[in-house]
């Protein structure tokens, strides 16, 4: 027997002992199992990890000229779905638990609705940044955290409310931790809102959604 | 005499070949299958490294003329898996290279000094090629800030045999603030390859 030079399939030489019908299953065998492994492959690679998540009720007012974490615990929100390996109830942050260990590009976004629970500053400005800190190590304490930030303004239309999305796009070598890597907490995403509204405090309104997803797999 | 399979063209014995000749029949089968599953192995390596730059200011400040010149001049790659930003030859581009459906966008903020209520603060970041698009975002100095920011994100036709044209990604800034420069503070310019054609 003889194997094929790119993905050994195995084939008989023209000596070897006549048995067709046993070569072919040798072969037919090799050619199921190559496939299978190449099957599972792509799926991999096309079924990327995402997740998505909602809040479900208006959430606690805050101040203006705060940059105010609204996935800190402010809004409830929970998630509306999470591929399976990232099993979060509730979304306490935008991490990247369970979106795989293998260096990735991340697309994590924001669309937030937002309105004074009181008087509305006409014309003020409201700051939507979607931030990710990308450790430098897959260690418990890595040495360095480098800060992205993707982010959109818009400005009061007298009406109060105002509907706003950012999206960000990062590359990173360490979204989650690798097998065994105990304590160590990834790539940390976050969505911050900063607002101008001195007239009253603002609140992140039932239905707006946060998402984070691999986008798509590199090498390092 | 032999035959082969409509699609992928994987040769079999037909009922008038020889019995043995089936080693030989079996062994240009394997061949023939080793052929295609390699074809396999290049789609998973492409995407297992799919083709995507990034580029931004580390610095965060740079400042531009905007009536000289409104384009953004890129200091750092943050990340490039395909060889598509070359600072040293453009410093306001990335550059596509292979065929297929991208995405394009970025994040820019800028300031201009003095403060100019109500003014107008936009970021382009566009692409020519098919055709002039641009994702395009616009806010206004509200007379105490003077911070504006962008986030965009568009699916651009890309046929790479242009590259060299005008097969590329840039950013401008503008304003109708009257002030002549500019201070971009900048989050960064992207563009990932995202299916083919």
């Amino acid at each position: 027997m003889d194997i094929t030079p790119g993905e050994s399939l195995p084939f008989p030489e023209g000596f070897d002992p006549g048995n067709g019908a046993l070569d072919l299953q040798v072969i037919a065998e090799a050619i199921d199992a190559n496939i299978t492994a190449k099957l599972g492959q792509f799926k991999t690679v096309i079924n990327k990890a995402v997740r998505v998540a909602r809040s479900t009720a208006a959430g606690t007012a805050f101040g203006p000229n705060l940059r105010t974490n609204i996935l800190g615990g402010l809004t409830p929100f929970s998630t509306v779905y999470s591929s399976p390996g990232s099993p979060l109830g509730a979304l306490a942050s935008l991490d990247a638990t369970g979106l795989g260990s293998a260096p990735g590009i991340f697309r994590a976004g924001a669309f937030v609705v937002t309105a004074p629970i009181g008087a509305t500053t006409a014309g003020s400005f409201r700051l939507l940044e979607i931030q990710a800190l990308i450790p430098n190590t897959p260690t418990r304490f890595p040495t360095q955290f480098v800060t992205k930030i993707a982010d959109s303004e818009v400005y009061e239309t007298n009406t109060g409310a105002e509907w706003q999305m950012a999206e960000l796009e990062i590359m990173t070598p360490f979204p989650d931790a690798p097998n065994g890597q105990l304590g160590f907490v990834g790539t940390q995403f976050t969505a911050y809102m900063t607002h101008r509204n001195f007239a009253s405090n603002l609140q992140v309104l039932a239905g707006s959604v946060v998402w984070l997803y691999r986008a798509a797999d590199v090498e390092v | 005499m032999s035959d082969m399979t409509t699609v992928f063209a994987i040769p079999f014995p037909t009922g008038l070949d020889r019995l043995c000749d089936g080693a030989t029949f079996i062994q240009s089968m394997a061949a023939r299958v080793d052929t295609v599953l390699a074809t396999f192995d290049v789609d998973l390596a492409l995407l297992g490294n799919i083709p995507a730059a990034k580029v931004y200011l580390p610095t965060t400040i740079e400042n531009i003329n905007v009536n000289v010149d409104p384009l953004v001049h890129w200091t750092a790659i943050e990340y490039d898996t395909a060889h598509l930003a070359d600072l040293v030859l453009d410093d306001t581009s990335i550059r596509y290279n292979i065929n297929g459906y991208w995405l394009l966008g970025g994040s820019n903020g800028a300031i201009s000094a003095p403060t100019t209520a109500n003014a107008m603060y936009q970021a382009d970041i566009f692409s020519t090629v098919p055709l002039q698009v641009s994702v395009s975002q616009t806010a206004r100095d509200d007379g105490s800030s003077v911070w504006v920011g962008t986030a965009a994100g568009l699916n651009v036709f890309v046929n790479a045999g242009l590259v060299g044209l005008e097969g590329e990604v840039s950013t401008e800034m503008r304003t109708s603030s009257g002030a002549a420069v500019m201070f971009i503070v900048s989050r960064g310019m992207y563009i990932r390859w995202i299916r083919e054609i």
